[in-house]
């Protein structure tokens, strides 16, 4: 199986391992970038977000504590497709996007960001590697995922 | 080969700080909040249909705890 390895980009003088990829909703492609989270326990989308990649809100709705306390989320399904240097991943993947009104201002940064969280993007790989010194994440996908 | 994601590591962080971007081209079409993004990627996709936008966040020179 290809491994994929990709540097942090760096952010205004901060470094992180945000990635590239293309989600495909309902035959909608959108290429986006989103942030390897060991901390965060799914693939979470901020509302608005969503909405732009053309995301149903349809699923079930789930509870989670965050920082800022209990939220309320709406599971959603997409394929997302990693690429690099010719090699392709391909995963049908479970995302939540929080839909609570009190986080859904401009002016709420909490949840405005693409968080890809372990499950189930941790899940598709053997290994997800973060390499702090070179700043690169190198992800080995797992040859028995389907 | 467009490369859109190599492009939006070098768009102006200045100028574009805590707001979302669309690009097309490797170029930068469109930006706001994640509110007024939504019709913007509307029209984009309806003028170019055979283009896949890309969409992400410039972030603000502030630390982040996720």
């Amino acid at each position: 199986m290809p491994t994929f390895s990709f540097g942090y980009i760096k952010e205004k003088g901060i470094s992180r391992p945000k990635i590239p990829f293309l989600v495909n909703a309902n035959g909608v492609e959108t290429e986006t970038a989103g942030l390897i989270d060991s901390g965060s326990d799914f693939i979470l989308i901020p509302k608005d977000i969503a909405d732009t990649m053309g995301i149903e809100l349809s699923g079930s709705i789930e509870e989670a504590d965050g920082i800022g306390g209990k939220i309320h989320l709406r599971i959603g399904i997409v394929t997302i497709i990693i690429k690099k240097r010719g090699k392709k991943i391909l995963r049908n993947v479970k995302i939540h996007i929080p839909i609570d009104e009190k986080i859904q201002s401009d002016e709420n940064e909490k949840f405005d960001e693409i968080l890809l969280g372990r499950d189930p993007f941790f899940k598709y790989f053997l290994k997800v590697e973060f390499n702090e010194n070179k700043k690169r994440v190198r992800l080995i996908p797992n040859r028995r995922t389907p | 080969m467009v490369d859109n994601f190599s492009a939006f590591t070098e768009v102006p962080k200045d100028e574009y700080c805590g707001q979302w971007v669309i690009m097309l081209n490797e170029k930068v079409v469109a930006h706001g909040s994640p509110k007024a993004i939504k019709d913007k990627m509307k029209k984009i996709r309806e003028q170019h249909p055979n283009e896949i936008p890309f969409l992400a966040k410039v972030p603000k020179k502030i630390l982040q705890i996720v």
